[in-house]
C-alpha cells in the first residue's frame, strides 16, 4: 500500500524535529496513511520505530510520496535527491555557519554543507513547507519554486504540571527577585550569554534578587562551558540554573513558576518556547530576529535592541506594571489561537497530499 | 506590542568590575543607541572565552578551500551552446559525407577544449584564491601573536651577562687537552674574545671558535693574525648547540664549552653536554667553564635574575652530569683569580 514516509537524520524525542516528525506520522496515521520513519542513524531511545533508510528501496512502491525532514545536512538528503518518487521538504532552518565558526569549525562546515544541500534539493522537491514566513524566504533563495508556511506540528497543548513539581520549583525559589526563565538549547545562536549579561546588570540595578533558570541541552559543549564561566566570572553562579532533561512536567512546573520569559536568540526559525510560553501564560519579552516576531505578534514585548541595560530596564518595567503583565498573557492565548497551532498537523498532511494528487494526475 | 521607549541609561550602570581588555561586542540591530563602553566590556568578556578566534575560521576554511576544492560550484563553468550556426553549411559545402563528419568532429573537440580549459581555469581560480586567503589570514593571526605582550620578557639590556672571563684558564688549558693533533679540532664554544682559542692555537691546537654575537666573532677573528702557520684558528657564527650538532659524531680532539653554558635553561645545557659528547673522538676531552652562581648573581638585579631564562649550574652539577653521561676522570679545577669554574672530563665509550 502505498504511503508517505518521513525522513529524519536522526530522531530524537523532547526535540522540534523529532516530536514535529512523530506527531506528523501520528496525524497520517489517522488519515488512513501508512507511514514509516526512516533515518540516517538510530537513536536509542527511538529506535524500535524507525528503519535505516537504505532499507526504503527495496519498501518503495509507486505511488509513495517521500517527506524529508530538512534542519541540518545529511547524507541521506543526497540519496533522497536521487529517487524516482515525489519529495517534499519540510524545512526547519538550520543555523547559519558564522555563529558556530567561532565555537565549533566542524559543525560550521556541517552548516555550509546543509545550506548546499537545500539547494541540491530545490532541483528535485515538489514542495518546500517552511515553519515560517522567515525560513520560507530561505527555501526560496536556495532555489524552492514551490514553497507553503505551516507552523511546527509537534508542540504539545500546555499541561497543568504536577502539584509536586510546582512545589519543588516553589521551595528552591530564593529570594524575592524576579524568575527570569529561558528555553532552547545551548547553542550560539541561542545568546544566552546575552541574558546573563542582561541578568547581571538587573541584579546590579534594579532587582538583587533576580534569577535565571536556563532549559536546554548543550548542543554545543563549548558554548555551554563558556556560559558557565561567564556566570560565575559575574559571580552569578547561584543566580543562574543551567537545567538539562527536563520532563514535559517539569517544563510546565517552570513556565508556572517563572515570571517572564527571556528569549534573546539572534536565529529563530520558530521559536517553540514562545509558543509554549503563552500556553502557560507566561509573559514574553523577545528579541527581534528571525521569525520572532512573526509568532509572537502583539502578545509580548518584542525588542530592537538587546543591550544588557535595555533588556534589564524593559524587564523591571514590566514587573512593576502588573496590568501590562495580564494585558500580555491575554494577548498570548489570542495568538496562540491565531497560530491554529492544533491544526497544524491537518495542514501538512493537506499540503503532502496535494503533491501525491498533483503526481498521480500527471501519470 | 513593541519595544517601550526605555532608554538604557535609565538604569544605573552596574559597578562589577569585570575582566579588562579590549574587543566590544553590540547586540542587536539597535536604532543608533551606542553601547556604554561598561556593557561593552561585559559583553566582551564573554566573547573572549571563544575557544576560536574568527581568524582561526577564516583560516581553517581557507585551507579546507584549498584540500577540497569545490568541484560542484564548476559545473556550467562553460556551458554548453549547441551547434554551432555554420555546421551545415560546412556540411553542405562538402562533397561527401566524411568530410562533413570531420568537420562536425573537429569543431566539437575545439568547443571541448575550450570547455575543459575554462573548467580547468576556474577550478585554479578558486585554489589560488582560497591560497590567498589561508595566507591573509594566518599573517593575521601571527600579527595577532607578535603583538601579544610577553610580562616575562627580558630585553637585552636587562639582562647584562657578561661574557664569562676565562682568562685564567687559557694557557693551562692546552695541557689539559693531551698532545695536539694537527688532523682533529678543538672546538670552543663560545669564543668570546677569542682569548682561548688564540691560546689553543698557540699551543699547536687547530682550534674553531663558534660565537653567536658577531661582533666578538669578528674582532677575534681579527686579532688572531697571521703567524705563518698552516691552520689558522677557524671562527664560526652562530649557536653553540647549533654547531656542535653539525659535526660529525666523534670528529672533534676537544669541545670545550664556555659562556653558553650559563645562559640557557637546564634542558639546554643537557642537549648541550649531549652534542658535545657526541662529538668528540674517545679519549677526547671535554671542558665546561662554568661562572660561578654568586658572581652571576652579584652581576645582576633581582627581576633579571628571576626571569632570566636559564643560569649557570654549580660545579658539582656538571661533575655529576658528565659522570652519568659516561664522561671519566672528571675533575673540578676551582678558579684562583676569576670567577669561573673548570669541569673537565674524558671521554671514553
Amino acid at each position: 500500500m502505498t504511503g508517505v514516509h518521513l525522513f529524519v537524520p536522526m530522531l530524537h524525542r523532547r526535540d522540534a524535529v523529532g516530536e514535529h516528525t512523530l506527531a506528523l506520522r501520528a496525524r497520517l496515521a489517522t488519515s488512513g496513511l501508512p507511514s514509516q520513519i526512516y533515518t540516517e542513524l538510530p537513536d536509542p531511545t527511538t529506535a524500535d520505530e524507525t528503519r535505516p533508510y537504505l532499507e526504503y528501496e527495496s519498501d518503495a512502491e509507486a505511488g509513495d510520496v517521500l517527506v524529508y525532514q530538512f534542519a541540518t545536512d545529511s547524507v541521506m538528503a543526497g540519496w533522497l535527491a536521487t529517487r524516482p518518487q515525489p519529495l517534499v521538504v519540510n524545512y526547519h532552518s538550520f543555523t547559519p555557519p558564522e555563529y558556530f565558526a567561532p565555537w565549533n569549525n566542524a559543525i560550521a562546515r556541517l552548516q555550509i554543507g546543509a545550506a548546499q544541500r537545500l539547494a541540491e534539493l530545490a532541483r528535485r522537491a515538489a514542495l518546500g513547507i517552511a515553519d515560517s514566513e522567515f525560513i520560507a524566504a530561505e527555501l526560496r533563495a536556495a532555489g524552492f519554486s514551490n514553497v507553503t508556511v505551516v507552523p511546527v506540528a509537534g508542540i504539545a497543548p500546555p499541561t497543568e504540571p504536577s502539584q509536586g513539581a510546582l512545589d519543588r520549583l516553589r521551595s528552591r525559589r530564593r529570594g524575592r527577585g524576579t524568575a527570569w526563565l529561558s528555553v532552547g538549547r545551548w547553542a550560539p545562536n541561542k545568546a544566552h550569554h546575552h541574558t546573563i549579561a542582561a541578568l547581571f546588570v538587573a541584579r546590579a540595578s534594579t532587582d538583587p534578587g533576580a534569577t535565571l533558570t536556563l532549559i536546554g541541552s548543550p548542543t554545543e559543549p563549548a558554548y555551554a562551558a563558556a556560559l558557565r564561566r561567564y556566570a560565575a566570572a559575574l559571580g552569578l553562579a547561584d543566580a543562574v540554573d543551567f537545567v538539562s532533561g527536563v520532563s514535559q512536567d517539569e517544563l510546565a512546573a517552570h513556565y508556572r513558576t517563572a515570571d517572564v520569559l527571556v528569549m534573546l536568540s539572534d536565529h529563530e526559525g520558530f521559536g517553540v518556547p514562545l509558543v509554549e510560553a503563552m500556553g502557560h501564560g507566561l509573559p514574553i519579552v523577545a528579541f527581534d530576529a528571525g521569525a520572532v516576531h512573526e509568532v509572537l505578534g502583539d502578545a509580548g514585548i518584542l525588542l530592537a535592541d538587546k543591550h544588557p541595560r535595555h533588556v534589564a530596564a524593559v524587564i523591571a518595567g514590566l514587573m512593576a506594571d502588573p496590568g501590562r503583565r495580564e494585558q500580555l498573557v491575554a494577548a498570548g492565548r489570542s495568538r496562540l489561537r491565531a497560530l491554529d497551532i492544533a491544526h497544524a498537523g491537518n495542514h501538512l498532511v493537506e499540503a503532502i497530499l496535494g503533491v501525491r494528487d498533483a503526481a498521480a494526475a500527471r501519470r | 506590542m513593541s519595544d517601550p521607549d526605555v532608554p538604557g541609561d535609565e538604569v544605573a550602570a552596574p559597578d562589577q568590575p569585570v575582566a579588562a581588555g579590549g574587543g566590544g561586542h553590540a547586540p542587536g540591530s539597535g536604532d543608533g543607541e551606542a553601547v556604554a563602553p561598561d556593557e561593552a566590556e561585559l559583553l566582551a568578556a564573554f566573547d573572549r572565552l571563544r575557544p576560536q578566534g574568527s581568524l582561526q575560521w577564516g583560516f581553517d576554511d581557507a585551507m579546507r578551500r584549498i584540500v577540497e576544492p569545490d568541484v560542484s560550484s564548476l559545473t556550467g563553468a562553460a556551458p554548453w551552446k549547441g551547434l554551432p550556426d555554420d555546421l551545415w553549411e560546412r556540411g553542405r559545402s562538402a562533397l561527401i559525407g566524411r568530410r562533413f563528419v570531420g568537420d562536425v568532429a573537429g569543431v566539437l573537440a575545439d568547443l571541448l577544449a575550450a570547455d575543459a580549459r575554462a573548467v580547468a581555469g576556474a577550478a585554479v581560480a578558486g585554489v589560488n584564491e582560497a591560497t590567498w586567503d589561508a595566507l591573509r589570514y594566518l599573517a593575521a593571526r601571527v600579527e595577532l601573536l607578535e603583538a601579544r605582550p610577553d610580562p616575562t620578557r627580558l630585553e637585552a639590556a636587562e639582562l647584562p651577562v657578561a661574557p664569562p672571563d676565562v682568562g685564567e684558564w687559557a694557557e693551562v688549558l692546552g695541557s689539559w687537552l693531551g698532545p695536539a693533533d694537527p688532523e682533529a679540532t678543538v672546538v670552543v664554544g663560545e669564543s668570546g674574545d677569542g682569548a682561548l682559542v688564540q691560546a689553543l692555537h698557540r699551543a699547536g691546537y687547530r682550534v674553531r671558535g663558534v660565537e653567536p654575537r658577531g661582533t666578538a666573532a669578528w674582532s677575534a677573528f681579527a686579532s688572531s693574525g697571521d703567524d705563518g702557520s698552516s691552520a689558522l684558528p677557524e671562527f664560526v657564527i652562530g649557536e653553540v648547540i647549533g654547531h656542535l650538532r653539525t659535526c660529525p659524531a666523534g670528529s672533534a680532539h676537544a669541545v670545550v664549552l664556555a659562556g653558553c653554558v650559563d645562559r640557557v635553561d637546564l634542558a639546554g645545557n643537557v642537549d648541550l653536554l649531549g652534542q658535545a659528547l657526541r662529538a668528540t673522538r674517545v679519549g677526547g676531552v671535554l671542558v665546561v667553564l662554568t661562572t660561578d652562581q654568586s658572581a652571576w648573581n652579584g652581576a645582576l638585579s633581582h627581576p633579571a635574575r628571576d626571569l632570566a631564562p636559564g643560569r649557570p649550574l654549580h660545579p658539582e652539577t656538571w661533575s655529576l652530569l658528565l659522570r652519568r653521561s659516561g664522561a671519566v676522570d672528571v675533575d673540578w679545577k676551582r678558579p684562583v683569580s676569576g670567577s669561573v669554574h673548570a669541569v673537565v672530563a674524558r671521554v671514553e665509550r
